[in-house]
């Protein structure tokens, strides 16, 4: 079989990453299709990922992504090829080459990607923009690592834009490792702003050490495609995960989304808010996995996922799972779907607002406790897009 | 009686609400400059009438129309109900989840207007019409009525109106659950907008708010119909005796 040398073999990397890239294109190549009985893949297909060995050298030289930092006082975001050269650097410690089918492809391939360590105890005030552009029809791997050193302190904002066309097997293929040390708070607020119909499969894991934070924010308003498998390993005492995620879902817009927390230790807690909006033709799916293990007593898990339906031609579905291995804990789920409410339709009409404007308002007000997170400057083009694409079914037209 | 133009017109209206017909062949009319108490029992469908004359959809008129000012509106939706210059200050408002009274009322302002208020216009209204309701300057900042007093809410209704300034209120139980103090301020709250160009319709249960409004007539509403109406000294009689002297005499 013609399988393309992984490229980075050339590449001056310590041998302990080239063993871990051949073990990873042995995954990818050899592993069976994930299982379609699993909650995982159950309303994503495989197939929709996968590209043959033979091909992915001509559709990795056709899909481009840049990086760019904008990072006050001197911070640097490094190739992360580069970095692990000459430092330490723990790659596929959270997403190994055992991880996924589609991870290992990532691990095996990924050339520079972006590693950003924050130093200890650092305390950045403003945030940090990491842009990320992708284009081309072909395929792209992004890599990142995030490490967050004891005791440090920032919010960081990574826009994603530009657009994959192609109706072949391009994608996006992301995958994200982040540290976040002992004491330490990230704030990451992800946006997706990508066009069209581009397709991603997304995956990315923290390690939150004793009393560190992270509050992890995503955006995602589109007509694309995504899978997306969330999660954080709660692996210090005292850590603490709260995710935030809007999806706006419009056109044929897909998106099949997995959180995993994963409560380690003792006194850890976890929170999720999902909120989804569903226009045209779109979908979308949850599940939503929190373990408690062993050793994690006194651990709190909350998750509540809220799903909108502008439309008659939309589906959503919600499946929450709890894997509860200790005593003294206390979890909570929560689903709901349903169109705008009638009450709330007829309340600002009667004040004058037009149906198409009070709906507006509406889907606003519901992506309000996720998008309320994100700083201002960044909220325009989100709020915008609600602003857009909004049309209303002529279901709740013939009501109103 | 001097002639006045009716703002406001109601004729042989039925309403049905789950299949239950609650408004059943009502007639009423408010002149321009008038304000008219509406007053009845518990469950006689006085917020069953608010809801259909705003158009609420659940409440569908199934015979009869609603003049207003000169057009139909017995067929519009409740937005073009309010354009034309109708208001329904709600019993029970709800809790809009998301959305800053900020935003809703400039979204509210906009829609009349047919574009933005500019920001420092919008600001200066809002800050006078809080003032005189002398609501705190933190509501601005908080969702519509989420976590809000009794009390709160119906000054937000209030508010609401003031700023749209209505030609044809109906103002459903305001005075409910409203401490004296509040009780004098959403009145003249009331007053400051009702003027001689327009209607005002007060569905209420209790005399005191009617004290201080003075309604030009009173008109009671049981199992769906108008089965009275008179000047202010009805209102004392139904203060005094209640509503069953009223429902033998229609039997
Ligand atoms: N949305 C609804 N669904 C079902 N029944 C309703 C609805 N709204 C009103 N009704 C019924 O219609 C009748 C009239 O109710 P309405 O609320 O209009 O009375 P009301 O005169 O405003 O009473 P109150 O003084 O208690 O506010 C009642 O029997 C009530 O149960
Ligand atoms: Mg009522």
């Amino acid at each position: 079989m013609n399988v393309p040398t992984p490229p980075l073999e050339l590449a001056q990397e310590p041998e302990e990453l080239k063993n871990i890239r051949r073990k990873a294109w042995n995954v990818y190549t050899q592993a069976p299709f994930p299982d379609r009985a699993s909650t995982l893949w159950r309303f994503s297909s495989p197939e929709a990922f996968w590209i043959i060995p033979e091909n992915i050298s001509s559709m990795l030289e056709r899909g481009k992504i840049t990086y760019k930092l904008e990072a006050p006082n001197g911070l640097l975001l490094s190739d992360l090829q580069q970095a692990v050269s000459d430092e330490s650097v723990p790659v596929g410690a959270l997403v190994g080459p055992e991880f996924g089918k589609f991870e290992a492809l990532n691990l095996a391939l990924w050339e520079r990607g972006a590693y950003l360590r924050i130093p200890e105890r650092a305390k950045i005030d403003q945030p940090v923009v990491l842009r990320k552009h992708v284009s081309g029809e072909g395929l792209v791997l992004d890599r990142s690592l995030i490490h967050v050193a004891r005791e440090a302190s920032l919010t960081i904002v990574e826009v994603l834009e530009g657009e994959l066309t192609g109706n072949g097997n391009g994608y996006l293929n992301a995958v994200k490792e982040v540290l976040v040390e002992e004491g330490a708070a990230l704030t990451l607020v992800e946006i997706d702003l990508t066009r069209g119909t581009t397709r991603a499969f997304v995956t990315a894991r923290h390690s939150i050490g004793s009393n560190a934070e992270l509050k992890w924010v995503l955006a995602r308003f589109g007509e694309g495609v995504l899978k997306a498998n969330l999660g954080a390993c709660l692996s210090g005492q005292g850590a603490k995960s709260e995710i935030s995620g809007a999806v706006f879902g419009f056109g044929q817009g897909k998106s099949d989304i997995h959180t995993f927390h994963d409560h380690v230790e003792k006194r850890t807690f976890s929170n999720i808010v999902l909120r989804v909006v569903l226009q045209d033709r779109a979908r979308s799916a949850y599940t939503g996995l929190i373990r408690i293990g062993t050793n994690a007593s006194y651990s709190e898990a909350f998750q509540e996922n809220q799903n909108l339906l502008l439309s008659g031609d939309v589906r959503a579905e919600s499946i929450p799972e709890l894997e509860i291995l200790t005593d003294e804990v206390q979890c909570k789920h929560g689903v709901t779907v349903g169109p705008v409410e009638e009450e709330l339709l007829f309340y600002l009409m009667s004040r004058g607002v037009p149906r198409e404007d009070a709906v507006r308002l509406l889907v606003a007000g519901f992506l309000e406790p996720v998008l309320g997170h994100i700083p201002g400057d960044f909220r325009e083009p989100l709020d915008g897009r609600v602003a857009h694409s909004i049309k209303p079914a002529t279901e709740v037209e013939n009501v109103l | 009686m001097e002639y006045r133009r009716s703002l406001l017109e109601v004729r042989d209206l039925h309403v049905e609400v789950e299949g239950k017909e609650v408004i059943r062949g009502l007639d009423l009319v408010l002149h321009r400059g008038e304000k008219l108490a509406l007053m009845g029992p518990n469950g006689s469908g006085k917020s069953s009438l608010s809801m259909a004359l705003m158009g609420h959809p659940g409440y569908k008129i199934k015979r009869g129309a609603i003049v207003l000012d000169g057009n139909d509106i017995t067929g519009l939706s409740p937005d073009r109900r309010a354009k034309v210059g109708l208001f329904l200050a709600m019993q029970n408002p709800v809790v809009v989840q998301g959305l800053s009274v900020t935003n809703f009322l400039r979204a509210i302002l906009k829609a009349k207007r047919g574009e933005e208020v500019p920001i420092r216009e919008f600001r200066e209204m809002l800050v006078k019409a809080m003032g005189l309701l002398e609501m705190e300057r933190s509501f601005a900042a908080r969702y519509v009525n989420d976590g809000f007093s009794g009390g709160e809410k119906k000054k937000l209704e209030l508010l609401q109106m003031t700023l749209l300034n209505p030609k044809v209120a109906v103002v459903d139980e305001i005075d409910s659950g409203l401490d004296v103090d509040a009780l004098k301020i959403v009145a003249e709250g009331i007053n400051r907008v009702a003027s001689e160009e327009s209607a005002f319709l007060l569905i209420t249960h209790y005399r005191r708010i009617l004290d201080y409004i003075r309604p030009d007539g009173v008109a009671v509403l049981m199992e769906g119909r108008i089965v009275a109406s008179g000047g202010p000294e009805l209102i004392n009689q139904i203060d005094r005796q209640g509503y069953d002297w009223l429902a033998v005499k229609t039997a």
